[in-house]
């Protein structure tokens, strides 16, 4: 755990740049209003009265699906195992690691009940990124705090890492799937992303 | 025995009504909690459920742990889910059965235990839960917790397809494709990957346009290979997109047009 901290850090200082330009402000504004619009919309999603909880919980998945650039960090976390891995291990491990990710995730967007979303502050990260602070306060259970790296891909700005506690969801993954391939292979870590995304939600029947 | 059988009938009636009217409040609470929990009011869910959980509801037990292992309404507590799952799993309730299994698959909440999480699937299995039977297929056709067995997977894993599983159906496809755990047949292959694209799922989507693209198991048909391909890369499947646009550019406008107007027929069908 400890390590896992200093090497999040180290990457994290490593990444941090001279302040600055106009076009570092730009790009914090344009990257603090993506992530605001995100939860706007999580929102909207979540207060639909039509359709069940589980339904309107799949579409704000959606729609963060789209917030995150999975395939790009789908590849970084797996590392050297990507080389190794078959085309089709590949598809699987990007639906699974999609998914596994938006579903850990979509919560700290907000919308639910009582809940109040803030974007607090926005600063750069490195060259490229933008680092967007959140805060969820909730009516029940701590506040959620968290932090969105923010990268313009292709024109479109994109969420690249988050991380809670300034603990890195990209580093973390990276070296808990490093030990999970090492003992038991890809199919391994498949195994476990379908165990951890194959949990079932309330339910109404048996 | 006249007077016997309809004294029995009445207590049996009396018995009844009593049951009605005990289990009339529960399944009232449970009801209540469920709309708090529709509307996201997963404090006042909470509220409703945990006197049920705690006098035994099994489904009762199951929700109020979805609460836990998903930091609803409370601290996420995946020792505790775990905990009110095991005494649901324990009623013989198929979905905590699932859950469980899958918590001590993936070590989350307690260190990974693929023995116990196999026992707890199997149960679920057992029961015709379709995801389970899934699950464990593939934990068969990998040889993970347990001997490899092609041909238990294939069971396993076409139960779970028959039932409308679309992971299950895109499986069972690869499965006829590759002659593991059955006969190799290409023409049923197709036919599960039209099942698990019609499911929604995106790989089968992609791999079914491939096989219309090329005329594999089929005649071939491009304007139904695109047609697939832009429903595949609505749904976020990263190739699709550029496959789609590769065969958008070799043919003729009013062909992308039809694929248009098939892709949206089809969607019309799709289950998800």
């Amino acid at each position: 755990m400890l390590l896992r901290v200093v090497a999040a850090f180290a990457i994290a200082a490593s990444l941090v740049g001279e302040p600055d330009s106009a076009r570092a402000q730009a790009q914090n504004d344009q990257a603090g209003a993506f992530i605001a619009t995100l939860a706007n919309q999580a929102l909207g999603i979540l207060q639909q009265p039509n359709l069940t909880l589980e339904q309107r919980e799949v579409l704000v998945r959606d729609l963060l699906r789209s917030g995150f650039d999975i395939a790009f960090i789908g590849r970084f976390v797996l590392g050297k195992h990507w080389a190794t891995a078959t085309t089709e291990q590949r598809d699987e491990y990007q639906r699974l690691f999609g998914e596994f990710v938006v579903k850990t995730y979509a919560a700290r967007l907000g919308g639910y009940a009582g809940e109040k979303f803030a974007v607090t502050t926005v600063r750069d990260a490195g060259e490229k990124d933008s680092l967007v602070h959140t805060q969820i306060v909730r009516p029940a259970g701590p506040p959620l705090e968290c932090d969105w790296r923010v990268r313009v891909i292709d024109g479109q700005p994109r969420i690249i890492d988050v991380m809670v506690e300034g603990i890195s969801m990209v580093v973390t993954q990276r070296s808990e799937f490093a030990s999970v391939v090492q003992r038991t292979g890809v199919e391994g870590l498949l195994a476990t992303l379908r165990a951890k995304t194959g949990r079932l939600s309330a339910t109404q029947s048996s | 025995m006249i007077i016997d059988g309809r004294m029995t009938l009445t207590m049996l009636a009396a018995a009844t009504a009593m049951l009605a009217v005990c289990a009339v409040p529960a399944r009232a609470d449970f009801a209540a909690g469920w709309s708090a929990y529709q509307k996201g009011d997963f404090a006042a869910a909470h509220k409703e459920w945990a006197p049920l959980a705690e006098r035994g509801d099994a489904q009762a037990l199951f929700n109020l742990g979805v609460l836990y292992d998903e930091g609803k309404g409370v601290a996420q507590d995946r020792a505790r889910a775990l905990g009110l799952w095991d005494r649901a799993a324990n009623l013989g309730f198929a979905p905590a059965q699932h859950n469980l299994g899958n918590l001590f698959l993936a070590g989350e909440g307690v260190a990974a235990d693929p023995t116990r999480a196999i026992a707890w699937l199997e149960k679920s299995a057992a029961q015709g839960f379709a995801r389970s039977q899934y699950t464990l297929g593939k934990l068969y056709a990998e040889g993970i917790g347990v001997d490899k067995s092609a041909a238990k997977a294939f069971a396993l894993i076409k139960a779970a397809g028959d039932k409308g599983d679309a992971r299950a159906q895109y499986n069972i496809a690869k499965m006829y494709r590759d002659g593991e755990g059955t006969e190799k047949d290409l023409t049923e292959s197709l036919k599960w990957f039209e099942r698990a694209a019609l499911s929604g799922h995106s790989g089968a989507q992609v791999r079914l346009a491939t096989r219309y693209a090329r005329g594999e198991g089929t005649a071939r048909d491009p304007v139904r290979a695109l047609a697939w391909l832009n429903l595949a890369a609505a749904t976020g499947a990263g190739e699709a997109n550029a496959e789609s646009k590769r065969l958008s550019a070799q043919l003729k406008p009013d062909q992308v047009e039809a694929a248009q107007k098939l892709a949206a027929q089809i969607k019309a069908q799709l289950k998800n």
